[in-house]
């Protein structure tokens, strides 16, 4: 049940989040939508990485750091060119989002399906 | 992955999500406060902000208009106070021909008299007082042109002004104390007929006209410059003058 441990890392975050007020000013919401959003995919990425395992702490850390450090930075110089640019990285992670989403889908339900198949043969197993 | 220990990925994953829950905390409190901006009090600000802007254009269009009266005042000021000046230098002007201190030209009468050389020749036994005009004859036909209506007489160049006197020193007739002697040319600038007239009914002129003096007259045509009177170039004396100011007056 080590799964739990994250999510009450995310209830704890939202917590923090909601009684620590951090003033952000409004011209930065932009900035924090992104960055949510790369936190979102790295730690998606990092589920998948278990799946797959190939997780890494520090390339997922560094990961986001730089993914919502390059999302600032586009949303950033799509300000001062007046072209949305944010809207690129939005897309990016969006996509990714979902690719990790399937893909833990998928290492889910392999492992389900791979479980149950499992059960099925021992099951075929100690059928007479 | 090794489930008797806590996985390596725990604390990673952890971290990662407390950090989502913590950006989609702040970034929901964000964006409420956005929409709960861009809702009604933004609308309430908004309007607010317009029926200022409204407010301070009214104010000043005010003040614009307050401005443009203002400017029109004072360019009426200046208008009327250019026509004041104008007014006053009209005035100055006719109070300088009415001084006597401007040359002036127009209609009237040249009167010429003499003494009377041939009446003294014929009798040189005679009184010769009664044969030289005197300041008398020259004081009453300057008079009797006056109340003719004269607006400007001089005698031998000199303007007769105010302060003009017409005097005996002697056996010669001063006037602003300028010698004259004859023949005397009185010139007198005003309606020529009038003038005639009292010339012609001036006892003075028809008794030394009788008697024998050379005396003529000349009137000039009512359009006409012919008469030319000289400035008056002496002065006034006010040394013991004080104007009454108009309170006093009343």
């Amino acid at each position: 049940m080590f799964w739990l441990i994250p999510v009450f890392g995310l209830i704890l975050g939202a917590l923090i989040g909601s009684i620590i007020t951090i003033e952000i000013p409004l011209t930065m919401a932009k900035y924090l939508s992104v960055a949510v959003l790369a936190a979102l995919d790295s730690a998606l990425g990092g589920i998948r990485c278990i799946y797959e395992d190939t997780f890494n702490g520090m390339v997922l850390l560094t990961g986001f750091i730089s993914n919502a450090v390059l999302a600032a930075l586009l949303a950033f110089l799509g300000d001062q060119l007046s072209v949305d640019l944010y809207m690129a990285a939005v897309f990016v992670f969006g996509i990714r989002i979902f690719n990790n989403l399937a893909t833990i889908r998928h290492h889910i339900l392999n492992r389900f399906m791979q479980k149950h198949n499992m059960h099925a043969s021992q099951h075929k197993n100690d059928m007479p | 992955m090794k489930k008797h220990t806590i996985p390596r990925w725990v604390p990673w994953l952890t971290l990662m999500f407390m950090l989502i829950g913590l950006f989609l905390a702040q970034e929901l409190r964000i964006q409420s406060a956005i929409s709960a901006a861009s809702a009604d009090p933004k609308t309430e600000v908004l309007i607010s902000l317009i029926t200022n802007l409204e407010n301070e254009t009214a104010v000043q269009e005010e003040r614009l208009a307050l401005i443009r009266k203002e400017t029109e005042t004072i360019i009426q000021q200046s208008t009327s106070g250019e026509s004041h000046l104008t007014e006053l230098q009209n005035e100055l002007a006719l109070q300088q021909i009415r001084a006597g201190i401007t040359a002036l030209e127009g209609p009237g009468i040249t009167i010429k008299l003499d003494d009377n050389h041939a009446g003294l020749a014929a009798a040189p036994n005679d009184d010769p007082n009664r044969y030289v005009i005197h300041y008398e004859n020259l004081l009453h036909i300057v008079n009797d042109l006056r109340n003719a209506g004269a607006e400007g007489i001089s005698i031998n160049g000199q303007r007769i002004v105010v302060s003009s006197e017409i005097r005996c020193v002697g056996n010669v007739i001063m006037v602003n104390t300028t010698r004259l002697a004859p023949p005397f040319e009185i010139s007198a600038i005003g309606h020529p007929e009038n003038l005639k007239e009292a010339i012609d009914s001036s006892s003075t002129y028809q008794q030394l006209s009788l008697t024998g003096f050379p005396s003529s007259y000349t009137v000039t045509d009512i359009n006409s410059y012919a008469i030319q009177l000289p400035a008056y170039t002496g002065s006034f004396s006010t040394k013991n003058l004080t104007a009454v100011s108009e309170e006093e007056e009343v």
